[in-house]
């Protein structure tokens, strides 16, 4: 991008330097057509003539100091970009370069039309479709067809005898009703008290025990018999109380 | 009542109909006693009088197998009660095409040409039976390549990939380029 010097101003300012004399827009000039080798310039000593320069000046315009800093500015550009070192290709690792881009994008788009091609194809739905393989016959089934159907029969009957439901004996110990268990407590307790254990006997099982528990409360209730415990879980005692020869008293 | 003599082409018809998968040349060399050249006569003959049973011969890398005329296949789907299969979205059909024409192929070539990630895509086709690994590129970590299946020729009537639709001719020399790279 040149820059376009027309500042008379700076037509004015005069610069001594190696390799130069005169005008400070002429040297620009100069390195812009790559007449006077940038890299050789003293940029320091050419701002230094510069600012002699401006202080010779009574009233410095400000749009002179502004030309001198696109100038400067300008030249210290060049000089940077003759002095670094540039890449050979301006290349971003993992970017495609433009032309690979542009083919990568033409690729593409001839594998989108080709798409559209298989889409009609899709839409026209010519699809073409084909028979399930047919599995030969095993001769496991061969065997079986070439019996008598007679032995159909026959292993049916088989099948049936297997699954015929056998006749379940379901053995249940006689129930106590709860009557004759308290007639059988009033009647062991003629004898006088005793204890609970004792009345329902030592062999007693769990339905005996809650049977007879449970005509031992009902006798308590009716007045047949008085019970006595001495500590939780501890022995029952139970105490037959008066007429008990009224062993009705359970039936009602 | 006596057999007609029935000459290769008629045996290698029963046992492509009685086969529900395509048949290796091999396999149909085996069973039929003949040499390549001649199985080549067959087919071709086959080929011609399928047409007149409304059926075609699809061919799939080195197989062969009868499937109903694509032309015929409203009134096929009619017949069983068929419905049509869900349409395949942009993406799939996109990579499809590439599979179709570039096969066998790498996800990463598919992605290089779309310039997306295609593994869903590459999956949904693969779900659908239309692509299938192929093979495994021998390079560092030996990519899977996908090929499209017999599958694919049957959804879309093709009796094999020669009858897909060309690229144009300039895109074609691009590929080729591309493959001798």
């Amino acid at each position: 991008m040149p820059v376009d010097i027309r500042s008379a101003r700076l037509a004015d300012c005069l610069i001594t330097i190696e390799g130069f004399s005169g005008p400070l827009d002429l040297l620009l000039r100069l390195v812009e057509e790559r007449r006077l080798p940038v890299t050789e310039l003293s940029l320091v000593e050419v701002t230094d003539q510069f600012l002699a320069h401006l202080a010779s000046l009574e009233d410095a315009p400000l749009e002179l100091v502004a030309d001198f800093t696109v100038v400067a500015a300008r030249l210290i550009a060049l000089k940077a970009r003759a002095l670094l070192p540039r890449p050979a290709e301006p290349e971003v690792p993992g970017e495609p370069e433009p032309d690979d881009l542009i083919r990568q994008l033409q690729l593409y788009q001839a594998f989108r039309e080709a798409a559209q091609e298989l889409r009609l194809r899709e839409l026209r739905g010519r699809r073409a479709y084909v028979r399930p393989p047919i599995s030969p016959p095993s001769p496991a089934r061969v065997k079986v067809i070439a019996r008598d159907p007679a032995s159909l029969l026959t292993a049916l009957r088989r099948w049936h005898r297997r699954v015929e439901p056998r006749p379940v004996t379901l053995r249940l110990p006689p129930a106590i009703s709860l009557r004759a268990m308290a007639r059988r407590l009033l009647a062991r307790l003629r004898g006088g008290a005793r204890t609970f254990r004792e009345l329902v006997g030592r062999k007693a099982d769990r339905r005996e025990l809650a049977a007879g528990f449970l005509a031992l409360l009902v006798l308590i209730r009716r007045g047949a018999v008085q019970a006595e415990q001495e500590v939780p879980f501890g022995e029952i005692m139970v105490i037959p109380r008066v007429r008990p020869w009224r062993e009705a008293a359970a039936d009602d | 009542m006596t057999d007609p003599p029935f000459d290769l082409a008629a045996r290698l018809g029963a046992l492509l109909f009685v086969s529900g998968e395509p048949v290796e040349r091999a396999e149909l060399i085996d069973h039929l006693g003949c040499n390549e050249t001649e199985l080549d006569a067959a087919l071709a003959t086959l080929r011609e009088r399928g047409l007149g049973l409304g059926l075609v011969l699809i061919e799939h890398s080195g197989a062969y197998q009868l499937a109903t005329a694509p032309s015929l296949a409203e009134l096929v789907e009619a017949f069983l009660g068929l419905d049509r299969p869900a349409r395949l979205s942009a993406a799939a059909l996109e990579t499809l095409a590439i599979v179709a024409y570039r096969q066998p192929v790498t996800r990463a070539e598919i992605e290089a040409i779309r310039g997306v990630d295609s593994s869903a895509a590459l999956q949904t086709l693969i779900a659908r039976g239309l692509v299938e690994p192929v093979g495994r590129l021998p390079t560092v970590g030996q990519p899977i390549q996908y090929g499209t299946t017999v599958q694919f020729l049957q959804a879309f009537g093709l009796a094999s990939l020669e009858e897909l639709p060309e690229l144009p001719p300039e895109i074609s020399e691009r590929l080729l380029d591309a493959d001798a790279r």
